[in-house]
């Protein structure tokens, strides 16, 4: 997906947001931001920082417990906004909430965009290591 | 020689002006007649009395009469076109007013079927498991099922409607009625219950509250 389709993106959710988002990023695996919004730019490029490798790690952390998929991580702060990550294909969407926000509009914004991270093909020398054991 | 003069006076006027004028005409020609033919005899007895000239004086004053008669019967007329002007005037004032009246006996009287209507069918509800949902103030919906986009929207009509302390909400949708009432609030968060169906809602949410309490441990 280009640059300019997840820009497109982040203007759909938040003009359907009715300001209950602060902050919209898009980042890839590894945290680097896609696309933005909200000023100033340093605090998004903190989000994507911060909310790629939380999802990821949560996911694994899952994977142990459950074998399923993390839909979405909602972190709820004492200020009473959000921060809400789901995944999108190999990146991750990250919303920051206004305080007291509609979240069930929010969740719906960001499941309307959320596709479920696919399964990592497993390296051959881990597939041996399984036979291994078994 | 004998004369007849015919006198006519011709006024535009409506019918009934008209024909008193006509009758007028009639009578002024027969005293004419009368007059010339009176006058005629006496020429016989004494031709000395200038006939024409008499006749021509009598014809100048009924004339005049005629003429003066004509001029009260216009402002009879006159007068009368106003008095009808006024009348006019008035009924119509009359007819706006009635039909003033009348729209809002309409109104008055629809919003009185409509409440009779409501009294008949309106159903209450008091057990959650006829409400559809049961969601929060942050759109969250907590007990039950339905259309999540409508929910998280409606609780974002609802947030702008905060402050005007309703307990119910009815909207129309797709030929039902989805019906929203507050339930109160529960861990500082406002509860709002939803029913869509055919026919007037009431909630109890008292009993509605008590039933969920048990559900959700509140």
């Amino acid at each position: 997906m280009a640059s300019k389709d997840y820009e497109e993106i982040i203007k759909r959710i938040v003009s359907k947001s009715f300001g209950q988002i602060e902050r919209c990023v898009i980042a890839s695996e590894d945290g680097l931001p896609l696309a933005t919004y909200g000023n100033p730019d340093e605090i998004n490029e903190i989000i994507a920082a911060i909310s790629a490798p939380l999802f990821a790690a949560t996911q694994d952390v899952i994977k142990n417990l459950e074998k399923t998929k993390v839909i979405k991580i909602d972190v709820e702060l004492t200020n009473t906004k959000h921060l809400v990550i789901a995944p999108m294909h190999n990146n991750i969407i990250a919303v920051l909430s206004s305080q007291n926000p509609n979240l069930g509009l929010i969740y719906y914004l960001v499941e309307e965009v959320a596709e479920p991270r696919p399964e990592k093909e497993k390296s051959t020398s881990e597939e041996k290591k399984e036979e291994g054991e078994m | 020689m004998i004369e007849v003069v015919i006198i006519r006076i011709t006024i535009s006027s409506n019918f009934d002006l008209n024909l008193v004028l006509l009758i007028l005409d009639l009578i002024a020609t027969l005293i004419l007649v009368v007059v010339v033919t009176k006058a005629s005899r006496r020429r016989e007895v004494n031709p000395t009395v200038n006939v024409v000239d008499q006749v021509k004086l009598l014809e100048s004053r009924i004339v005049n009469n005629i003429d003066m008669f004509r001029k009260t019967i216009e402002r009879v007329k006159d007068s009368n076109l106003n008095i009808l002007s006024a009348i006019e005037i008035r009924l119509k004032e009359l007819d706006r007013t009635t039909l003033s009246l009348s729209e809002k006996l309409d109104k008055k009287l629809s919003k009185i079927e409509s409440a009779l209507t409501n009294t008949v069918n309106v159903k209450i509800v008091n057990r959650l498991e006829d409400i559809d949902c049961v969601f929060r103030d942050d759109g969250l919906i907590v007990y039950g099922s339905y259309d999540k986009k409508f929910v998280v929207y409606i609780t974002q009509a609802l947030r702008v409607l905060e402050g005007a302390n309703f307990e119910m909400l009815e909207i129309s949708k797709d030929g039902s009625t989805v019906s929203i009432g507050v339930l109160g609030r529960v861990g500082g968060k406002t509860l709002y219950c939803l029913k869509e169906s055919l026919y007037p809602v009431r909630f109890d949410s008292e009993k509605i509250l008590k039933e969920l309490g048990g559900i959700i441990g509140q």
